[in-house]
């Protein structure tokens, strides 16, 4: 019911920001026909106290190609935020400050200690702890990829868990959650690869310039290890971390999932690691492969 | 809406935006046109209007006119109570704050987000993703959890803690979210055990609920959350030491954990500390073919049992 007024407050601080903005700009920013952000702005226009310390809301939209506010009647700055939004906002940013790597951190803390000067009454209730990258890991690759040359790194692989030596060229680094992961083209497996820096146990700077194939395209990997599981619904939280396909509940607490991984590997030690809570229905591969591992105790 | 009150409403609020001073109904009734002649229909309206307002949460303040005339109340909008203070931003700046609002990975975390943004700067811009960050992608109950400490109320959820599979009914005031290690975790006062607790966000069974209630103990001003980390680190027990035999090349989540390694030919020998079984066990279960556990005797045990009831849950695999 109250969408036009709620419009219109967020309409007239926005156009006082952006003064000259057609129409058509207005209708794209806010979601809305032209017809709609014509129609907003004409009861604007027509708008503003009638007496003591009168005058409408000044506003100029001959053209509809840019149009002018010069005087907002003191709604010329948007809503506060609320605590959400402020919640929202400040953990994004505490977030970017975890990652000196990806950001110029000292930029973020400035912006986080200037919006709560401004706002004092706000905080962001998210705490984040990225985790730990050894500094002489990330000189290492800082200077790879400033320097354009390839790297030989000792990583402990999370799909596999096993350790293995490879040649990459390194592109870039990005954070996602808390970690950080290096973007490279691997020479040992001849595809784009994505490394956990905190799992990179070694690195060292080659002699030779960074040599990827033009032709391929970074492509993230797939899940493309389709399996059925079982598992009590207390163990939902597991499920945060597969595509789920599909989804059938059986009684109260169980329910039966088809899943896609990674690979077969990384689903047996979910399972394994389940301590029987995690049941393995098909493939028949699966179930051998996670026999197999678990009579490999002694 | 209908037209006629959207006009008339704005008109009341820029009434009160514009005065320095609190106004008395009769002097609103002058200024704002479409209140009408009879003196029973205005303040009806009145009362509707100012409702509306303060439903979209518009700080209208009541106040009395004067010190002299208590009794007679005014009504004005204070501006800094409402509007956003200026805050001056670079373009360079501005771009951080698109990236950060980008982050979250969840619609209505991100679109907040994104709305806190136009707050703070309301200048459109073109949001030049300057690198791919990601947060909270996919993860279930961030934003119910952050909504709930805004509101400072009360949430209720079920609960499998790290030792048992049994599953608990919680109800806890929310003070923190917190990304650890791969993990989100809540951290709050729970109501029925009287103390801080930390719970896993991806244990909770079903939906967390934000209840009507308002929050029984908020989060003292001087909490400090780095003594909840330390804490559950090292928790009720001392250090303790686990060796362990693993495969050349193999184990790899677990030699991330070594304090030292010592290489041998057909086992590495590797020194982790830990402070709870549930640690490590899930880790060594994982990687129980090419992992042995040296002592101590304890951990070795647990290891066994996870292993076994897995292998009958299987069938051993007939």
């Amino acid at each position: 019911m109250a969408n036009d007024l709620e419009l219109l407050i967020k309409l007239l601080p926005w156009l006082v920001a952006n003064n000259g903005s057609s129409l058509s700009e207005v209708a794209e920013h806010f979601g809305i026909t032209e017809k709609y952000a014509l129609d907003l702005i004409g009861q604007l226009v027509v708008t503003g106290p009638s007496q003591a310390g009168g005058g409408l809301v000044d506003i100029d939209f001959e053209d509809q190609d840019s149009i002018f506010v010069s005087d907002a009647k003191a709604l010329d700055r948007p809503v506060k935020l609320s605590e959400f939004e402020a919640a929202s906002l400040l953990g994004g940013l505490h977030y970017l400050e975890q990652f000196p790597n990806v950001v110029d951190s000292q930029i973020v803390a400035g912006l986080i200690q200037r919006i709560q000067q401004a706002l004092p009454n706000v905080d962001s209730p998210i705490n984040v702890v990225a985790a730990p990258i050894a500094e002489n890991i990330r000189i290492v690759l800082n200077e790879a990829i400033s320097s354009g040359l390839s790297v030989e790194i000792k990583y402990a692989g999370i799909t596999k868990d096993d350790v293995s030596v490879r040649v990459v060229d390194p592109v870039s680094t990005y954070s996602q959650e808390d970690f950080m992961y290096l973007k490279s083209w691997c020479r040992n497996s001849q595809a784009w690869r994505n490394f956990r820096l905190d799992r990179i146990l070694e690195a060292k700077v080659g002699s030779d310039s960074v040599n990827i194939p033009t032709d391929e395209e970074p492509s993230e990997a797939k899940r493309e290890y389709l399996a059925t599981i079982e598992l009590d619904k207390a163990f939902y939280g597991q499920l945060d971390q597969v595509d789920i396909v599909s989804f059938k509940e059986y009684m109260w607490h169980a329910v039966e999932v088809q899943i896609k991984v990674y690979s077969r590997e990384w689903l047996v030690s979910m399972i394994l690691a389940s301590g029987g809570r995690v049941k393995a229905i098909d493939p028949p591969d699966l179930i051998s492969a996670l026999v197999e591992r678990a009579k490999g105790w002694e | 809406m209908a037209r006629a009150r959207t006009e008339r409403m704005l008109n009341l609020l820029f009434v009160l935006l514009n005065s320095t001073t609190p106004l008395t109904r009769e002097q609103i009734r002058q200024r704002v046109p479409g209140y009408g002649e009879s003196n029973d229909a205005f303040e009806r309206m009145f009362e509707r209007d100012k409702a509306a307002l303060r439903e979209l949460a518009i700080p209208v303040e009541t106040k009395p006119v004067d010190l002299f005339h208590d009794d007679v109340l005014g009504y004005r909008i204070d501006r800094s109570d409402w509007l956003m203070p200026e805050i001056s931003i670079s373009a360079q700046e501005r771009t951080y704050l698109s990236l950060a609002a980008s982050a979250w990975q969840s619609a209505q975390l991100g679109a907040a987000a994104r709305q806190a943004v136009s707050s703070v700067d309301a200048r459109e811009q073109d949001t030049a993703l300057l690198v791919p960050v990601s947060l909270a992608k996919g993860r279930r109950h961030i934003s119910e959890i952050l909504s709930a400490i805004t509101n400072a109320k009360t949430v209720t959820f079920d609960y499998v803690g790290l030792k048992g599979s049994e599953v608990v009914g919680r109800t806890i005031d929310p003070w923190r979210a917190l990304l650890h290690s791969g993990h989100w975790y809540l951290i709050g006062f729970d109501q029925e055990k009287g103390e801080v607790r930390t719970f896993r966000t991806d244990r909770i069974v079903g939906d967390l609920v934000e209840t009507k209630h308002d929050i029984l103990e908020p989060m003292p001003a001087d909490f400090d959350l780095s003594t909840i980390t330390s804490n559950w680190e090292s928790s009720d027990t001392a250090a303790m030491i686990a060796t362990l035999l693993v495969r050349p090349g193999r184990a790899a989540s677990l030699r991330v954990l070594a304090t030292s390694c010592k290489v041998g030919d057909e086992w590495d020998e590797l020194t982790i500390p830990y402070h709870h079984d549930s640690q490590l066990v899930g880790l060594i279960a994982s990687a129980c073919d090419v992992t042995r556990v040296e002592s101590p005797a304890e951990l070795h045990k647990a290891v066994s049992r996870v292993v076994s009831t897995t292998l009958s849950v299987h069938n051993n695999g007939k």
